[in-house]
Order: structure tokens, then C-alpha cells, then sequence
């Protein structure tokens, strides 16, 4: 009987045994979740399985690579992957004291963060689950100094900012959601105005920008960065290109449609910027 | 007596999380509608649908959780409401494939519904169409796939 480890006894009685028992235990759950706001199982099962979806991915890209491209194409492909690999051990043989300290400094000029955030540090993170098209769970907690309220970006512009933290695990807003709304401005015309996430653009990938006074203040093909205003996010990250100028169907007033420089659906690597003073 | 072996549960546990580990990959998602099959309730019905010793209940909790972790704002609800699916399955004794594509249908509907619920989107059609409405059908299509690897592993697995 050693390969058995459950038998029943009473049936029905077995079953509504156990059941009373994981009922208990998921209110528990539900329970500790809603008061510390911070979900250790959560944590648990997203960073056990998080390596073990990156090796899964990895496969199934280089089957996927294998079946789509010719051989010729294969064979550049896997000598580029080769090089590049090999560029990667020599540059990490490279890396010394200064590794941190210089990553940060180079993330820092290469997504074009101004002075206004030079007490801020930038965190490499990597995201491990999509929980909804707004909302995306990375693998940086508190015990990584993440914070609600933290920028999320990538070097294409921002993708939201930090909602929920556990240990070792946050969730991001991005700015896709309906609920996020990011003070903005138009490079072009330094006017500005706030973006808001909509459920009909956000499937293209595009966000809306509304309160903006008059048509004169948005064209096609005009910039918009974040404005710094609320002191929530720092000035002058880029967000996208206006694409399109609608008037709205209810009070006829005007608003654009932004392309999301980056593709939030798609994005695997993200950083968080810290201690950005909100002051 | 009812007894499920160890080898079984393996199987069990591991399929659960092979396809929780796989559903949101960039390869599975359809990116426009942002599509993924919430497997992790297919899979928990399909076992209930065969196993009938409490262990579907355990395993249901478990499937739930998963649920809770991918798509869930409050960690635990899914879990809860996934036990009792699939504690009332195990007692139901009409079983076929055309049932448990209903199971199936029915519990992705109802937990989603309450995920959006609990959610702090606006409540209307509208945004449960948007938000839900694909991954219900993208869960339901796939679903035949557990029915058939569970029915397998029940029989083959002893």
C-alpha cells in the first residue's frame, strides 16, 4: 500500500471534511491578503516558477526559430547568437567594482532621465506574470527597495508605475490602464495635458490624451514626454506620438490618440526608478 | 475504496504547472485581444470530473490559486469558489465530454466575472468584454485538450 496515500473512509463525509478544511485555509488567505496587502504566495509561486518559464520560453523561441527560419537563416541566426553570447562573457569578464555604479549611470543617460532625478536609482527588472493587458507582475520587491509609486520604464519610454509591492515581487499599473492618468506635455508645443488609458485604444497599444484647451495645442506627429507635473513622475520621459485627434462622442470635446512608443503587451524587461523625490 | 496513487498526483501537479507556466508566454497570448487561456480551470475540472476522493478538491484550491496569481486581485477568492466547483462536480454523477465543456464554460465565466467584480474598473458589459470576454473563449477552446490528457492519465496511471 506504500504507492497509495489516501484512502476513504466515510465518503461523503471524507470529502466535506476537506473541504470545510480548504475552505478555512483560502479564507485565510483572502483574509491575510486584503489586511498586509502583501501576498506571500504570490511571491512563492511567482519566484519557484519564474525560472523554470524562462527556460520553457527559451525552448520553445528556438524551436520556434528552428521551424520558422530555412537553414541558412538558422545557421546566422544561432553564429549571431554565438557572438553575441560571446561578447556577453567578455564583457562581464569586464565588469569589476564599478558594475553597479556604472549600470546605473549608463541606464540613467540612456533613457534620457534629467538631472531633476540624479539622487534616483535605476533596477533591471524582468517581468514574470501578465495578470491583465494593465496590469504586470515583476520580479523586484521590497526587499529589492521597490516602492508604490516607483517609475516603471524602459529605454522606448515609460510603461507605468508601481501599485501593489510584496517581498519579492510588485505589480505595475501601466499606463494603458483606464485607471492611471499621467500629467504629460507636448514637446512641440510645450502644452500640456493628462493621459489616460482606454479599453478599445489600449488593444492597439495606443492611450488617450485629453484636457487639452484647444485643437491648436495637438497635431499628428507631435511628442509627448511626461510634464513632472504632481511630482509623480520625473519630467521628460518619453511616452509616444500623437497619431490621431478625435472629438469625443458625448461632450464633443478634443482628445488625441498616442502610440506608446513601447510595446506594453509585449515588453519583457522593464527598470523601476527609485527614490525619484516627490517633493 | 477510493484511493488515488502517488504517481498520479505527480502527474497531476506537474501538468498543472507546466501549463500555468506556459498559458501567458508571449507564444500562447493573442496580443490584440490580449487572449490567455486560463488552463489552470480547465485542468482542475477535468480532474474532478474523474477523481471523486477529495483530492480533486485540494487540487481545485490549488488550480485556484494559480488563477488568483495570474489574473486575481484578491489572493485566495478563486481558490475558494474553484474547491466548491469542483467539490460539487465530484458529487454530481452525469459525466461526459459535452458536460464538462458546460463545467468548463460556466466556471471560467462565474470566476472571471467575480475577478472583474472585485476589480476597480468600472462595472459594465462594455469592460468585461474587453477584459474577460476572450480569455473565456480562448479557455473554452483549449479545454478539450485536459479533458482528453486527464482522462488518460486517470486511466493509464495507477
Amino acid at each position: 500500500m506504500k504507492n497509495y496515500i489516501y484512502k476513504r473512509k466515510k465518503g461523503l463525509q471524507y470529502d466535506t471534511k476537506i473541504l470545510i478544511l480548504t475552505v478555512i485555509c483560502t479564507i485565510s488567505i483572502a483574509v491575510t491578503d486584503l489586511i498586509t496587502n502583501k501576498s506571500i504566495i504570490k511571491d512563492f509561486f511567482a519566484n519557484s516558477l519564474s525560472p523554470l518559464k524562462q527556460i520553457i520560453t527559451n525552448t520553445i523561441n528556438n524551436v520556434y526559430s528552428i521551424t520558422v527560419y530555412g537553414n541558412e537563416k538558422n545557421k546566422l541566426y544561432y553564429e549571431n547568437q554565438s557572438i553575441t553570447a560571446n561578447n556577453i562573457d567578455l564583457s562581464n569578464k569586464l565588469v569589476n567594482y564599478y558594475k553597479i555604479y556604472a549600470e546605473n549611470e549608463q541606464l540613467k543617460k540612456y533613457f534620457g532621465i534629467t538631472e531633476q532625478v540624479d539622487d534616483a536609482v535605476l533596477t533591471n527588472a524582468t517581468i514574470i506574470l501578465r495578470n491583465d493587458r494593465y496590469n504586470l507582475t515583476i520580479n523586484k520587491g521590497s526587499r529589492n527597495g521597490v516602492e508604490i509609486g516607483d517609475t516603471v520604464l524602459t529605454e522606448n519610454g515609460l510603461v507605468g508605475f508601481i501599485s501593489k509591492v510584496s517581498y519579492t515581487t510588485s505589480t505595475v499599473q501601466t499606463i494603458m490602464s483606464p485607471l492611471t492618468k499621467v500629467a504629460v506635455k507636448n514637446i512641440v508645443t510645450d502644452k500640456t495635458g493628462v493621459l489616460n488609458g482606454d479599453f478599445e485604444l489600449s488593444k492597439d497599444n495606443k492611450v488617450k490624451l485629453i484636457y487639452t484647451k484647444s485643437k491648436d495645442d495637438i497635431n499628428i506627429g507631435d511628442i509627448i514626454t511626461t510634464s513632472g507635473i504632481g511630482d509623480i513622475y520625473p519630467e521628460n520621459i518619453k511616452i509616444g506620438i500623437i497619431t490621431n485627434i478625435c472629438y469625443d462622442e458625448y461632450d464633443t470635446s478634443i482628445y488625441a490618440v498616442v502610440d506608446i512608443y513601447e510595446d506594453i503587451q509585449k515588453v519583457e524587461k522593464v527598470a523601476v526608478l527609485k527614490n525619484f523625490s516627490k517633493e | 475504496m477510493t484511493v488515488i496513487s502517488i504517481k498520479r498526483l505527480i502527474i497531476y501537479i506537474l501538468e498543472i504547472i507546466l501549463f500555468f507556466i506556459i498559458h501567458d508566454i508571449e507564444f500562447i497570448v493573442i496580443a490584440y485581444y490580449n487572449a490567455k487561456p486560463i488552463v489552470t480551470i480547465s485542468i482542475a475540472i477535468s480532474i474532478a470530473i474523474y477523481e471523486r476522493n477529495g483530492i480533486n478538491i485540494i487540487l481545485g484550491a490549488i488550480c485556484g490559486l494559480l488563477v488568483d496569481i495570474s489574473i486575481g486581485n484578491i489572493m485566495g477568492i478563486n481558490a475558494l469558489i474553484l474547491c466548491i466547483i469542483c467539490f460539487i462536480i465530484s458529487k454530481i454523477k452525469i459525466h461526459s465530454f459535452i458536460i464538462y465543456i458546460i463545467y468548463t464554460a460556466f466556471s471560467v465565466t462565474f470566476m472571471l466575472y467575480i475577478t472583474f467584480v472585485l476589480s476597480p474598473y468600472e462595472l459594465n458589459f462594455y469592460n468585461f468584454k474587453s477584459l474577460y470576454i476572450p480569455n473565456i473563449i480562448y479557455t473554452i477552446i483549449v479545454s478539450p485538450l485536459f479533458y482528453i490528457i486527464n482522462k488518460k492519465i486517470y486511466l493509464k496511471v495507477r
